[in-house]
């Protein structure tokens, strides 16, 4: 089945957590600085996404949540995982198709 | 900050707050600390961006959850109630029963009256032929119905992230 493209919080998202399991914290300082400063996530925003992903099974809790610190972390899944991949490989698709258009019109 | 996070939080779906309220005022905290050691400016955007991010969160979340209960409710509308089930098999043996009687009676050279004996079980047979036709017109369309509004469900909740 065809996906819809991931929206660029989700992608971030997504992405921080390739490398590893992360707390809600350490992802938005990641996306931020991952993104040169450009993207920066709400607590609203980080934790719509996460519960869009937890729900789907891309991501998953990493441990159980910490009562005295009132935060637990999350990791890809491999579904996650095979997805981001696919995500990957239409962007590269994309880049390559306007490659090829923005030369064609320059020549 | 804090006191206005934690009212703006009461906008989310209750089943929101309870999975992530904690959550969300530890890590706003943690930002907000953050924030407050980068100068006044700083905090004043982080401010902004976390009441934005709060209310449009609130909102996309308070109509997920009415997708779900209306995706629930339709579901449990459109279920065919047993007695449909049972209102089409006798409608079906009915129209059985008419074929066979009208094929016995053209056997047996019509014993009836020939004006009314012709006339009845044609006109018999034809209303519930109709009836027939109507019910599987109708069942086809209830079908269809709750297909388009499961697939739109199935759409609007399955919507990439």
């Amino acid at each position: 089945m065809t996906q819809s493209p991931l929206t660029e919080p989700v992608l971030h998202v997504l992405l921080s957590l390739a490398e590893g399991p992360r707390h809600g914290y350490s992802i938005i300082k990641d996306v931020e600085q991952m993104s040169s400063g450009r993207v920066r996530l709400s607590t609203g925003t980080l934790y719509g996404a996460l519960q869009r992903l937890l729900e789907r099974g891309w991501i998953e809790a990493a441990e159980e949540r910490d009562p005295s610190r009132g935060r637990r972390a999350y990791r890809l899944t491999s579904v996650g995982r095979r997805n981001l991949k696919q995500e990957f490989a239409r962007m590269k698709n994309l880049t390559r198709l306007a490659d090829l258009r923005m030369s064609r019109g320059r020549a | 900050m804090l006191q206005l996070y934690r009212l703006l939080l009461l906008l989310y779906p209750p089943a929101y707050r309870r999975e992530f309220g904690e959550e969300m005022i530890a890590v706003f905290r943690q930002v907000q600390r953050d924030c407050e050691n980068h100068g006044l400016k700083a905090t004043f955007y982080f401010s902004l961006r976390e009441v934005a991010g709060l209310l449009d969160g609130s909102i996309r979340e308070r109509l997920l959850a009415r997708c779900r209960s209306l995706q629930g409710g339709t579901m449990h509308a459109f279920r065919f109630p047993g007695w449909m089930i049972v209102a089409m098999v006798v409608v079906l043996m009915t129209v059985m029963m008419a074929i066979e009687t009208a094929r016995v009676m053209s056997t047996r050279g019509a014993a009836v009256s020939p004006h009314w004996g012709a006339l009845l079980v044609p006109f018999g047979f034809a209303v519930l032929t109709l009836m027939c036709g109507l019910g599987i017109i109708g069942y086809g369309l209830l079908i269809a119905l709750r297909r388009i509004v499961h697939q739109r469900m199935r759409q609007s909740l399955g919507k990439r992230p």
